[in-house]
């Protein structure tokens, strides 16, 4: 891309346009939410890829010397019962939380994309049978079927993602197969059949690009809520198991020692709600682009 | 639903201001907002058992991790049952109440 070179003869046709401009259309500039949103996500994200390098403290280690500190210059979050640094145990686990969100909602929201697909496109009894099912799963709340499924498989983060991805591809699916219903009466199916495509070309080719857009959106809200059901289950001893540093994990560590040493539970609670505004403004600040482009 | 038409229209009739909110607008814009509350009462009932065991608070939430960390999974299934039949009974409400408040919704 030449920057500063002469401007280019001005087109008969189209309106003139400074080059820059057409740079901040082409989205090189966020508007502030969503950048705000972004910038918050690379943060996690670089603690998430090098928590070695940016954590001063080891997130494991005890230090005797230092038991129950305040916040101060050594240890800038404090340190916990047991000694250890919360500033490096709050960075080890936007590692583990980042690993949930993307964890707990991959294999749903591909799935659910291609149950929903097929659902939508296809009809019949299976369509029928689904319906009767989201009707079943809709009556018990996600919080509670998920902490049920965890129960009967055992506490673990690898449960855990069984547990949300056996509950959580049926929002997808329901999402998706609304949206194909709606796409299928379009035009461009009608002629796509008339050239001959069979049907896995017209659903993957035709369809899905054109529902992905609304699939990508719900994602990126789901990955902050799968966060919060992460910690909240790592709270109640059901996710992540200590000493594994996860926020939830130490939010309840600090539980017992809210009154005296309020920095335990205060910080990594405050990464959870930083983390889930990040993905909420990211996620609208996406929304906002793609239905500009429609 | 403040610039649908039956609402110029009733303005036009000359029904008091209050009426006019009250019987014509509330009761339109009810309808959809009904639909959220049962759903958001369901969510509700899942973050009890959150809060419930935050606060210490002796209700279904905290028998039911109380019974699962004891592997009484008998109880964690009567919990959840009860759970659902409750969510149900929500909905049911819910969907009656629009029923009446539209006459247009049919069972």
């Amino acid at each position: 891309m030449s920057e500063g070179v002469a401007t280019p003869a001005p087109d008969p046709v189209l309106p003139h346009r400074a080059p820059l401009q057409g740079v901040l259309r082409r989205g090189v500039a966020l508007r502030p939410a969503p950048a705000a949103g972004v910038a918050i996500l690379l943060l996690f994200l670089a603690c998430a890829l090098a928590p070695g390098w940016i954590a001063p403290y080891d997130p494991l280690t005890f230090d005797y010397r230092a038991l129950l500190k305040r916040p101060g210059l050594a240890h800038p979050f404090g340190t916990d019962n047991f000694g250890r640094d919360l500033l490096s145990r709050v960075i080890w686990a936007s590692r583990v939380d980042l690993q949930i969100a993307i964890f707990a909602t991959l294999f749903p929201m591909v799935f659910g994309t291609f149950a929903g697909c097929l659902l939508g496109y296809f009809g019949g009894i299976a369509d029928v049978v689904f319906r009767r099912l989201v009707d079943v799963i809709i009556t018990l709340p996600f919080v509670v079927l998920v902490i049920a499924i965890v129960a009967v498989l055992g506490p673990g983060l690898t449960n855990m993602y069984i547990a949300i991805s056996a509950v959580g591809w049926i929002v997808y699916a329901r999402l998706v197969r609304a949206e194909v219903l709606a796409q299928r009466r379009l035009d461009y199916v009608a002629s796509g059949r008339v050239m001959g495509y069979g049907a896995p070309r017209i659903i993957f080719r035709h369809l899905l690009p054109n529902v992905a857009p609304t699939v990508v959106v719900y994602w990126m809200s789901d990955m902050a809520l799968a966060i919060l059901l992460g910690s909240s289950l790592g709270y109640l001893g059901l996710g992540a198991q200590p000493p594994t540093a996860e926020w939830g994990v130490l939010i309840a560590d600090g539980k017992n020692f809210i009154t005296t040493a309020w920095w335990m539970s205060i910080f990594p609670g405050v990464a959870i709600v930083l983390a889930g505004i990040g993905f909420s403004l990211a996620g609208d600040g996406l929304a906002e682009r793609l239905r500009r482009r429609t | 639903m403040l610039q649908a038409e039956f609402v110029s229209f009733a303005r036009a009739k000359g029904l008091p201001r209050r009426l006019l909110l009250l019987r014509h607008v509330l009761r339109n814009a009810l309808v959809s907002t009904l639909t959220l509350l049962g759903i958001r009462i369901s969510g509700l009932v899942g973050g009890a058992v959150i809060t419930e065991t935050v606060f210490a608070i002796p209700g279904v939430g905290r028998l039911m991790i109380d019974s699962i960390f004891a592997r009484d999974y008998a109880v964690v299934q009567g919990v959840v049952l009860v759970i659902a039949i409750l969510v149900s009974l929500v909905f049911l409400a819910t969907d009656a109440l629009q029923a009446m408040l539209d006459p247009r919704v049919q069972a």
